[in-house]
């Protein structure tokens, strides 16, 4: 596996292949992964979650659960603060706390097949499993709406009622939470010069991550309002910054400790559990672990979007691509954010081309809000960009 | 003639720094994979190219001098990939010490200042500057505290490789070793600390070449052989280099042909467990050969560029345009199912046969 380098100056231990610090610790299974940490008194957390993909909810009843022996609390999203339903500069990424929150715990709606409706704390898991069968939700069955076309389909069910994009403008109820347009020169022109013209239509399916460690995490919340979150996570002081939002908690007031992490590929940026063990030790005045297990994983945290993308592209008789247009619509999930954004920046980046238009659609579906994965969208809008390309190599 | 270069205007407006766009192609080119010759019926060979941005953003380090003359390197970046053992290997650079006597150490939330994830590629950039100006920032301070005692200026008294000395007056080098015993008479033991916001961060690409066989009577794709050339700019460790680029493209050819989610038409989802959600195991692929490219990033003490990600973005190209090089079908549709590439097959047959038919 040969290395080619250019130009860099000479190192004397970068560029060397030392035995990783942390590797005997790993291999002798020493190392301690979020699920190993154990407190005296610790409860155990469930999460009770939705099995229709679109519904709302018209009631959750508690009060058979709260009296099963060994069960120490439930909490639903009314136990959550209500947080500003708009676009804030969170840390380097906008971010709209309301539907962080709601995809913490369910206000209102369920979003996708698996969306957190309650969790409850008890003194093992499976009375904690247990009292998830005996909360009690009346749901009304809503169309569920799965598709990027279904969504953007005139007359489609509406999934967010206070949604809106810019374009459409205040009044109208979207599923499209953003259009974003990068041009540059005149793609009319540029393709009146291609001798070849290709384009295709292109679907990709929603992945997931598939790390192999779940969600985990123990919340110890103190008398005195200082909190700590001992879980495995990409970046502490994102879980730190979160929960605190989402928990109504001064920053400073939580640490994070960070265990050892079995993978993340971008599904660790984002939180699930972290907030609900601290609300959970909060109210029990107990330390409170909560693990995830794989449906659980697969069903309600991040994976990334699958979409529609067509791409046309054309090329000179000598092989010089003279335009590209591509038309994107990626899955946000249940809450906007998908990675369309930078899919849009991605699907052409390879390549010096005078005349380019890209549309990209941010679209709400019923399905889980997406997380990043490992160059977030770029993989599907390479996969178009490059097909096409090897097309026309062959013709031209 | 179309690849992006130094220059190239990039979609979002501004153009690129220096970039391996090229070399990545050239060095699959030069690949002894690429070299060899793909014979057998039903076999193809596919290639593609990925971007990924990286990022920089925000991180804290500290180096810490401890009594024996050994050091520990603190960070706020959660370490995936083998992180620790870069930031061990920048401060055992710039402090002259073994590797091993470097302690490596991810803090908690109160314990270190601001840190951004570990993602986007940003680890090794943004984190190991941090690092890097950290153990500086430590040098400096052994400098002065060797300056004290041997009654000169900060600046007559040099560090290479550890070793602590002055070219006036002739006085005897000192290890760090050395001088650590006197630390707590010249001031205090020493911790050298750094922020940072990265913003020189180089872009990456990946080009990947793939071999396939498809069986045409069930549609199968069996991957034969994949190469993975990676613009790392500068490789800190190339172990775990090597490792972020086979399992970036053992996930691309996962999503190329085996996973998706099912939803059922009431938008249940109908495989959550890893038996129906099908990753590619060991047992389903080749070892993955990488290829190292190093096009140093501008600005970059180091010259690293973010290698997390970009090479999970050509192998599903890759693999779509080695399945068109093997049956004459262009697929378009994610994954690549054997259901899905057995329909495509049938179609052309069916088209030719029609065709046939009409004539």
């Amino acid at each position: 596996m040969a290395a080619t380098t250019e130009g860099t100056h000479q190192f004397r231990v970068i560029g060397t292949r030392p035995i990783r610090h942390d590797g005997v610790e790993k291999v002798t299974g020493a190392a301690r992964y979020g699920a190993d940490y154990s407190f005296p008194g610790m409860l155990y957390g469930r999460v009770l979650r939705s099995p229709h993909a679109h519904a709302n909810i018209k009631s959750i009843k508690t009060d058979k659960a709260l009296k099963l022996a060994g069960v120490k609390a439930v909490v639903t999203g009314a136990d959550l603060p209500e947080l500003p339903d708009r676009i804030e500069q969170g840390g380097e990424l906008p971010i709209n706390l309301h539907h962080l929150s709601c995809n913490i715990l369910a206000r209102g709606k369920a979003m996708y097949d698996g969306h957190a409706i309650a969790a409850v704390a008890a003194t093992s898991p499976h009375i904690a499993e247990e009292a998830l069968r005996l909360i009690e939700v009346e749901y009304e069955v809503l169309p569920p709406v799965m598709t990027v076309e279904d969504a953007m389909a005139p007359g489609a069910p509406i999934l967010l009622s206070s949604l809106r994009n810019k374009e459409d403008g205040p009044d109208k109820q979207t599923n499209v939470a953003a259009h974003i347009q990068f041009k540059r020169g005149d793609v009319k022109e540029g393709f009146a010069k291609a001798d070849y013209v290709i384009e295709r239509s292109f679907k990709s399916a929603m992945v997931h991550q598939g790390y192999i460690e779940p969600h985990n995490a123990v919340g110890i919340y103190n008398s005195d309002g200082h909190a700590t979150i001992y879980c495995s996570t990409q970046g502490t002081f994102v879980v730190r910054s979160l929960s605190a939002a989402v928990l109504g908690i001064p920053e400073g007031k939580i640490r994070v400790v960070p265990a050892e992490i079995g993978g993340g590929f971008g599904g660790k940026t984002t939180i699930y559990l972290e907030p609900l063990s601290v609300l959970l030790s909060q109210k029990t005045g107990h330390p409170v672990k909560l693990t995830m297990n794989r449906a659980e994983v697969l069903r309600a945290t991040g994976p990334t979007s699958g979409g529609t993308i067509r791409c046309k592209m054309g090329a000179t008789k000598d092989g010089k691509i003279v335009a590209a247009e591509a038309w994107m619509a990626y899955e946000a999930g249940g809450f906007p954010g998908s990675p369309v954004p930078m899919a849009a920046m991605c699907i052409l980046a390879p390549y010096d081309i005078p005349n380019i238009l890209v549309d990209a659609y941010d679209v709400v579906v019923n399905r889980p809000k997406t997380a990043a994965y490992r160059a977030p969208g770029a993989t599907n809008a390479a996969f178009a960009s490059e097909t096409i390309v090897n097309e026309l190599a062959s013709a031209s | 003639m179309n690849g992006a270069h130094e220059g190239t205007p990039q979609t979002a407006g501004p153009p690129y720094k220096r970039i391996g766009m090229k070399e990545t192609v050239e060095a699959i080119k030069n690949s002894a994979h690429y070299k060899s010759k793909l014979t057998g019926k039903n076999r193809g060979r596919g290639m593609a190219t990925g971007f990924w941005f990286n990022i920089g953003f925000q991180s804290s380090a500290m180096v810490n001098i401890h009594n024996d003359g050994t050091a520990s390197v603190v960070t706020g970046s959660v370490d995936i990939g083998g992180s620790r053992a870069s930031m061990a290997i920048i401060t055992a650079e710039v402090l002259g010490l073994d590797v091993n006597d470097v302690r490596p150490l991810v803090a908690d939330t109160d314990s270190i200042g601001y840190t951004d994830v570990t993602g986007g590629s940003r680890t090794t950039v943004a984190t190991g500057l941090a690092v890097y100006e950290a153990a500086q920032d430590a040098v400096r301070q052994l400098k002065e505290r060797a300056a004290k005692l041997w009654e000169k200026k900060p600046e007559e008294v040099e560090f290479n490789n550890g070793v602590l000395s002055s070219k006036n007056n002739g006085v005897k080098p000192m290890s760090i070793k050395e001088l650590v015993p006197r630390l707590g008479r010249t001031g205090g033991p020493i911790t050298g600390r750094a922020t940072v916001n990265a913003r020189a961060v180089g872009p990456a690409f990946a080009s990947t070449c793939v071999d396939v066989e498809v069986d045409p009577e069930t549609g199968k794709v069996t991957i034969l052989r994949a190469t993975c050339a990676q613009d790392a700019g500068k490789a800190v460790h190339p172990s775990y280099v090597e490792g972020q680029m086979q399992g970036g493209t053992v996930q691309g050819i996962g999503w190329a042909l085996n996973e998706e989610y099912f939803y059922d038409a009431k938008g249940v989802l109908r495989n959550s467990g890893l038996l129906d959600y099908r990753m590619p195991t060991c047992l389903d692929l080749p070892m993955i050969e990488t290829v190292i490219v190093e096009v140093p990033a501008p600005g970059h003490p180091i010259g690293s560029r973010g290698v997390g990600e970009v090479s999970i973005v050509p192998p599903p190209a890759a693999v779509a345009n080695a399945i068109a090089n093997a049956v004459g079908v262009r697929m378009t549709e994610l994954p690549m199912s054997p259901g899905r590439v057995l329909k495509a097959i049938l179609h052309k047959e069916g088209a030719a046969v029609a065709s046939a038919a009409a004539d």
